[in-house]
């Protein structure tokens, strides 16, 4: 330890020490979160809508695998949840129907389970969140999700899925989920299974998004920083949705993501030729 | 839901006055759950005066500060219910304080190209009581280092992080905390040397 460091140290200590707990403004209003085992005090109306919402979802999906679609009638889901801070509350869930070719029952099995568990999970997550809206909200809340993109790059078939939440702000939320698997096995595929090096690969991702942001959205790299690809890494920015596609590898992520009270997609494909140094073995389309 | 009296102390988050690391610790965590608190208003308690002061260290101004804390905060519980790791939340937070900081700084040149620039405010009577003329010196001098070494040298003196904490609020490399820090000493200790003269 030096002196120099001894001085800052006390000097950054002492400078602190000017701004108090009682020179704060009076403490914000947060709306209340709903706490691990606050679920068991959901209505029971709640509980039984969402119920029927999984069960048309489940068999929506089943639909959703038969090759070739033929019928791409928008499956919706609905629930409506009524508690005494919430207005009533509607989520849509709609689901055109993709054209997915398993090349076996197991394979579409494995797959029909993977996409029925997230859209379970969708459903869930704005469930949690409408119960978040402040009591002063009147008007209905809903929730959209889409199969925005069906796409298959060689052996590996990728379902990406945009959500578009009204959970009361001034915009909605939009986030992106991906789900990639092999259509050999039906196994899920992460980027960490298609590349040697996430961390290079988000480099690149970055610096894609960036050439491509919409005019008058967010700065520089700086705001780009929470953005990574590796979801051990990712606090409260989550990872773009990144998947394999002719073109690239693809990726979407919402400005809201990046920067406070913005929205909208922003699209990025990075060409393979940029990527081909950190493809594992193996992978190629 | 009022965030007052949600007993941080009481439940472990550490300390919350003064510097020093804050990482929760696991028996106030489970006692928060056990308690049935909601975990947010426990952080909100325990963490927003030191974010506010990790804050104006970095956008020199308390109230400002007192902004990029609560912008944070909103943030943050928005994002919530969608937190893989809910212990991890302090060092979201922190990189949260430290990147909206950064836009601020970043609208403030922006302002200071069409706004005429006023003097800066002199520091209250009250302010020589509280903090030593050398300390005076020491602040001035690392207001005067470039960000990202004030940065660092606020993470690792004041708020006592690790330089693979540090790293990762940064969003930088471990080596580079350690050349960026040592880089920010030299320049911390020129200023002084030159400010004495």
């Amino acid at each position: 330890m030096t002196g120099i460091e001894d001085e800052l140290r006390a000097a950054l200590h002492a400078d602190a020490d000017r701004i108090r707990q009682d020179g704060l403004r009076p403490p914000a209003t947060f709306p209340a979160t709903r706490s691990p085992g606050s679920r068991r005090r959901l209505t029971t109306l709640v509980t039984v809508a969402a119920a029927a919402a999984t069960a048309l979802v489940v068999l929506g999906v089943h639909l959703l695998m038969s090759p070739p679609a033929r019928d791409a009638t928008p499956l919706t889901v609905t629930f409506t949840s009524r508690t005494s801070n919430v207005a009533p509350t509607k989520a849509t869930i709609t689901l055109p129907v993709p054209e997915v070719h398993g090349t076996n029952m197991k394979t579409d099995q494995r797959v029909s389970k993977a996409i029925r568990q997230q859209l379970t999970e969708e459903a869930d997550v704005f469930r949690n969140r409408i119960t978040s809206v402040p009591g002063t909200e009147t008007r209905g809340l809903s929730a959209k999700v889409t199969v925005g993109e069906t796409v298959t790059w060689g052996h590996y078939l990728s379902v990406r899925f945009d959500t578009s939440a009204d959970t009361g702000d001034e915009h909605p939320v939009n986030e992106s989920d991906v789900l990639t698997f092999d259509t050999r096995t039906g196994a899920a595929i992460t980027l960490g299974d298609m590349f040697t090096d996430l961390d290079k690969v988000g480099d690149t991702v970055r610096a894609a998004m960036l050439a491509s942001r919409p005019a008058g959205t967010f700065h520089d790299w700086h705001d780009l920083e929470t953005v990574t690809l590796n979801p051990s890494e990712a606090g409260i920015t989550k990872p773009p949705s990144c998947y394999p596609t002719p073109a690239g590898l693809r990726c979407r992520i919402d400005q809201g993501q990046l920067t406070p009270f913005d929205y909208g997609w922003i699209d990025a494909t990075v060409p393979w030729k940029h990527l081909t140094h950190v493809l594992r073995p193996g992978v190629h389309g | 839901m009022s965030l007052e009296g949600a007993g941080a102390d009481a439940l472990g988050w550490g300390r919350t006055e003064g510097g020093g690391a804050h990482t929760p610790r696991t028996a106030g965590g489970e006692a928060a759950e056990e308690q049935g608190i909601g975990s947010f208003a426990v952080l909100y308690r325990a963490e927003r005066l030191t974010m506010v002061r990790l804050a104006a260290f970095l956008v020199d101004d308390p109230h400002v500060a007192e902004d990029v804390v609560q912008d944070a905060f909103t943030g943050l519980h928005a994002h919530w219910h969608r937190l893989r790791d809910q212990e991890a939340a302090v060092h979201y937070l922190r990189r949260a304080v430290v990147n909206k900081a950064r836009s601020v700084l970043r609208r403030r040149r922006t302002a200071r190209g069409y706004v005429w620039p006023t003097a800066t405010p002199e520091p209250g009577a009250d302010q020589g009581a509280l903090m030593a003329e050398e300390h005076r010196r020491i602040r001035r001098a690392l207001t005067g280092l470039p960000r990202r070494q004030r940065e660092v040298l606020v993470l690792r003196y004041w708020s006592d992080l690790s330089e693979a904490q540090i790293a990762a609020t940064l969003g930088i490399s471990a080596g580079t905390v350690k050349s960026t820090a040592s880089r920010g000493l030299k320049a911390l200790e020129a200023a002084l040397l030159r400010s004495s003269t």
